[in-house]
């Protein structure tokens, strides 16, 4: 007779763990960093902008938010659990590391380093107050990314590494849509980043790591062979995004192009296949990851056209996670009641039909109508003050302009007022003045790189008044 | 219906069976896995034949055999492969393996009824492992096909394939004969895919029985389940049994027994079981008699292994029970005896990745099972008692949590209320 230990359950394990899981998604990353500095880093520097810490950036934005979430962490459990975790607890049982390394990712290159070392504890604590890893409701790297975001959004340009700050005009393709007000024609939306082939492979402005398309897809792939993702709700989420974008170009006759547009700005692939499918917030049935991608691309859409965010992705997903408890508990009521799940999806999809058209009704395939205005105009001898309004970067009647004529040329042009975000640039760039000067060769006269749009503007608008004196 | 799962185990075992029928004591619980209580016919002292009825389930009219001749005692606690400790009836064995007179007519025919009435007799009940009267099965009116399941699909386990390799013949030839006797139009064997061994040992003589056919399943794990592999070969689903749809599923072993009682007229007391793991150092396929110890069958094949840290499973590794010592009675459904090192792991927070959900092949929600477990309405929407305890959950969990404990847990709360 011998004696044995006995242990209840199976006594044969899979080899996929929970780790292997996590670094499989944190190798999926390393290219996304490579790519960042190759777009944020050496491209610039090698083109004469910046220096050489410019290429470092990126990879030193990852590692300050990783050490950043590991140490904060480390001292929640210390100070306030009152134990002490191992360095291995923190890797491979609570996974500190990953919210880091996906804010490094996730937020605007010119991004101060307190906030990020700010928005990467804020992160990690959502996560630990949750109560720790596998029991948080929400992303904790979306907290922190959106906590940056929200209050990184008063100053501009900061998407764009100083190449693109410097030849491409306006900012992100979403916020340039939105600021041009959903105009929605190839020439406005794709024409100044090149073609869709740069927003496939990445070489738009947008956060550092998540702008490339092609390596979304690639980690897609990966990820589903490695069968690490739930990869219903990516697939749901872009299919709807894919369908909105296509009734919105039937109804408005947009080009076909625009169902790429959507899916390939706006950090939308990396936000589906890499956030969206977290394992811990995302939904566990299978029906209940269908409904949370319809609810994404609806979601996404509905905030890009209809509120006044340019970028959707993030914010959807939060949403989605927060909704995700919801559906959790449905799934359970729910089981095995097939024909009230048929009847849900038909619900969705017949959302997503009605989405589409609210969201088309938002959108014209024409560049605006005319907006100049002309509020007074006043004559004083030989001297002839104009107040005009006009479209602006953002938006209808967003600069006011004093015009003043003496004889047949323009003396003097003042800003009354201006919601433009650009119009610093102006200043700094004595455009005012230059405009004064070059009156007669308005056409030729360069716009500033860095606000192309408002300088346009500007320009348009004085032509107007020219013309309107001149009758 | 789920993705079944591949699992394999690395453990070479060769299909020949070997035999320890010689033990020097029988034990026959009066209890059996699924609790079903005998109540036993013989006295303290008395002299049992082979063959005998020692013991009988009332409700059915179900008995049980010695598997040895000489003299019972009664009162010994033994344990069983699922860790019960059970009162047994003790038989010491004389190894004279006397039978009754009256047992050794064979017959060479059998009507429909006397088949059943046969199957009854000999106690022959399902070997796969359900411990199921056959007897129960093959009462039905006009069944449409005979599925035989050869799949056996939880890895170590070897015995159906060890007699399918030595006895293919047999199987055959008393599948043609139930056929016969029971009017079925057709039989199928469900095989596994790679299982080449197995579709070589019949094949060699499939072609006298043009009824008889080979159905390939996949090599997956739970295809061996009945549910399964009557839909992977017939395409059916059923609500409770397969015996409402007219099919009747058999194991491969349980024909084997049903051969040997159209050969011999002899009740069920020997089977076949594997005997493995990498802390047994001779691993075999041993024909035994029912009621004898594990612990001296594993004396006789050299012992054990030195092993770091290991576990002593009846069953297989997936479905079986850890028990705390080898002295365990075999059983009718005790197929296998596994020694392995023990993988035990430290496990991590649910991350709720939703695999258990897309492996479970009864489709229910383990994960949701497992965090509502105390529940009790939350439970009775997720149905925990379609569970057929196959263990996928537990197995697949990237968390390397015990899925399985907590579904058997939820089961149980919802079968008291």
């Amino acid at each position: 007779m011998k004696k044995f230990k006995v242990r209840k359950g199976n006594f044969m394990k899979s080899k996929n763990s929970t780790s292997s899981m996590m670094y499989n998604l944190l190798v999926c990353l390393i290219p996304f960093i490579i790519f960042a500095t190759y777009k944020n880093g050496i491209y610039p520097v090698i083109n004469g902008y910046g220096n050489l810490y410019l290429v470092f950036k990126p990879l030193l934005y990852v590692m300050i938010a990783s050490f950043v979430c590991i140490v904060t962490e480390y001292l929640y459990y210390l100070v306030i659990k009152k134990e002490k975790k191992s360095i291995n607890y923190l890797f491979s049982e609570s996974f500190a590391i990953i919210p880091g390394v996906f804010i490094g990712l996730i937020i605007p290159i010119n991004t101060p380093i307190w906030l990020i070392i700010l928005g990467s504890a804020i992160a990690s604590l959502s996560k630990l107050l949750m109560g720790g890893f596998g029991k948080n409701t929400l992303n904790p790297a979306l907290v922190g990314s959106l906590f940056i975001i929200v209050i990184f959004s008063s100053l501009t340009g900061g998407y764009m590494n100083p190449l693109e700050a410097d030849t491409i005009s306006g900012a992100t393709p979403l916020s340039n849509m939105t600021a041009s007000s959903y105009v929605i024609t190839y020439d406005n939306l794709v024409r100044p980043y090149g073609s869709l082939l740069s927003f496939f492979f990445g070489n738009i402005p947008g956060a550092i790591g998540e702008t490339s398309s092609l390596l979304c897809l690639l980690s897609f792939i990966y990820l589903l062979l490695n069968k690490v993702i739930k990869w219903r709700i990516p697939v749901s989420y872009v299919s709807t995004v894919i369908i909105i974008s296509l009734i919105m170009c039937l109804t408005k006759d947009i080009g076909l192009w625009f169902i790429l547009f959507n899916v390939l700005s706006g950090g939308l692939l990396f936000g589906a296949v890499f956030m969206a499918t977290d394992p811990v917030t995302s939904p566990i049935s299978h029906f209940g990851q269908v409904i949370a991608g319809i609810l994404l691309g609806i979601l996404t859409m509905v905030i890009r056209y209809l509120t006044s965010f340019p970028e959707g992705v993030l914010i959807s997903i939060l949403i989605v996670n927060i909704i995700t408890i919801a559906i959790n508990y449905f799934s359970i009521k729910l089981f095995n009641k097939n024909y009230i799940k048929l009847i849900i999806l038909v619900v969705s999809v017949l959302a997503v039909i009605l989405s589409s058209f609210v969201i088309s009704s938002r959108v014209s395939n024409k560049e605006l109508d005319d907006t100049y205005k002309i509020i007074s105009k006043t004559k004083e001898g030989n001297v002839t003050t104009y107040q005009v309004s006009g479209r602006g970067y953002a938006g209808n009647n967003s600069i006011k302009l004093e015009i003043v004529f003496s004889g047949n040329n323009i003396t003097k042009i003042e800003v009354i007022s201006s919601s433009d975000t650009y119009m610093n640039m102006i200043y700094n760039n004595n455009y005012l003045e230059k405009i004064v000067s070059n009156q007669d060769d308005l056409d030729n006269l360069d716009t500033i790189s860095g606000c192309t749009y408002t300088s346009k503007y500007l320009k348009e608008i004085v032509e107007k008044t020219k013309e309107d004196y001149l009758k | 219906m789920n993705k079944p799962v591949k699992i394999s185990s690395n453990v070479v075992i060769d299909y020949t069976i070997c035999k320890y029928i010689k033990p020097e004591y029988i034990y026959i619980p009066l209890e059996n896995k699924n609790g079903i209580m005998y109540k036993h016919l013989v006295k303290e002292g008395d002299y049992v034949y082979k063959g005998q009825v020692v013991a009988i389930n009332e409700d059915i009219n179900f008995p049980i055999h010695s598997s040895v001749s000489g003299y019972a005692t009664i009162g010994s606690n033994k344990i069983m492969a699922n860790g019960k400790k059970i009162k047994c009836i003790v038989i010491e064995n004389d190894f004279k393996e006397k039978y009754e007179k009256s047992k050794l007519i064979v017959k060479e025919k059998y009507s429909k009824e006397e088949f059943v009435n046969a199957l009854r007799e000999n106690g022959i009940t399902g070997l796969g492992g359900s411990d199921f009267p056959t007897f129960l099965k093959y009462n039905i009116d006009k069944p449409k096909y005979l599925i035989i399941n050869a799949v056996e699909c939880e890895p170590f386990i070897s015995c159906d394939k060890a007699v399918i390799h030595n006895y293919s013949d047999c199987i055959l030839e008393a599948i043609d004969m139930i056929m016969e006797i029971m009017n079925i139009p057709k039989a199928i064997i469900g095989v596994k895919k790679s299982n080449l061994d197995s579709v070589r040992s019949f094949e060699k003589y499939i072609g006298t029985y043009p009824k008889i056919r080979i159905g390939f399943v996949k090599d997956a794990y739970p295809n061996g389940w009945e549910r399964n592999l009557v839909n992977d070969l017939l395409g059916v689903s059923y609500d409770k049994y397969p015996t409402e749809k007219g099919i009747i599923v058999s194991n491969v072993s349980t024909i084997y027994a049903i051969y040997e009682m159209f050969k011999y007229n002899r009740p069920l007391t020997e089977r076949v079981i594997t005997i493995t793991g990498p802390g047994i150092k001779n691993k075999r396929n041993v024909r035994v008699k029912i009621g004898a110890m594990v612990s001296e069958i594993i004396n006789n094949l050299d012992g054990y292994n030195k092993l770091k840290n290991p576990i002593f499973i009846a069953g297989g590794p997936m479905m079986g029970n850890s028990l705390p010592i080898d002295d365990v009675i075999i059983t009718k459904d005790l197929n296998a005896v596994l020694v392995i090192e023990d993988n035990f792991e430290k496990n991590l927070p649910c991350i709720r990745c939703g695999k258990c959900i897309e492996v479970c092949p009864a489709g229910i929600y383990p994960v949701f099972i497992m965090n509502s477990c105390s529940d009790i309405h939350k439970l009775n929407d997720l149905y925990p008692n379609k569970c057929i305890e196959c263990g996928l959950c537990s197995f697949i969990c990237p968390s390397k949590i015990e899925v399985r404990e907590f579904v058997r847990m939820a089961k149980a709360k919802v079968n008291d209320k």
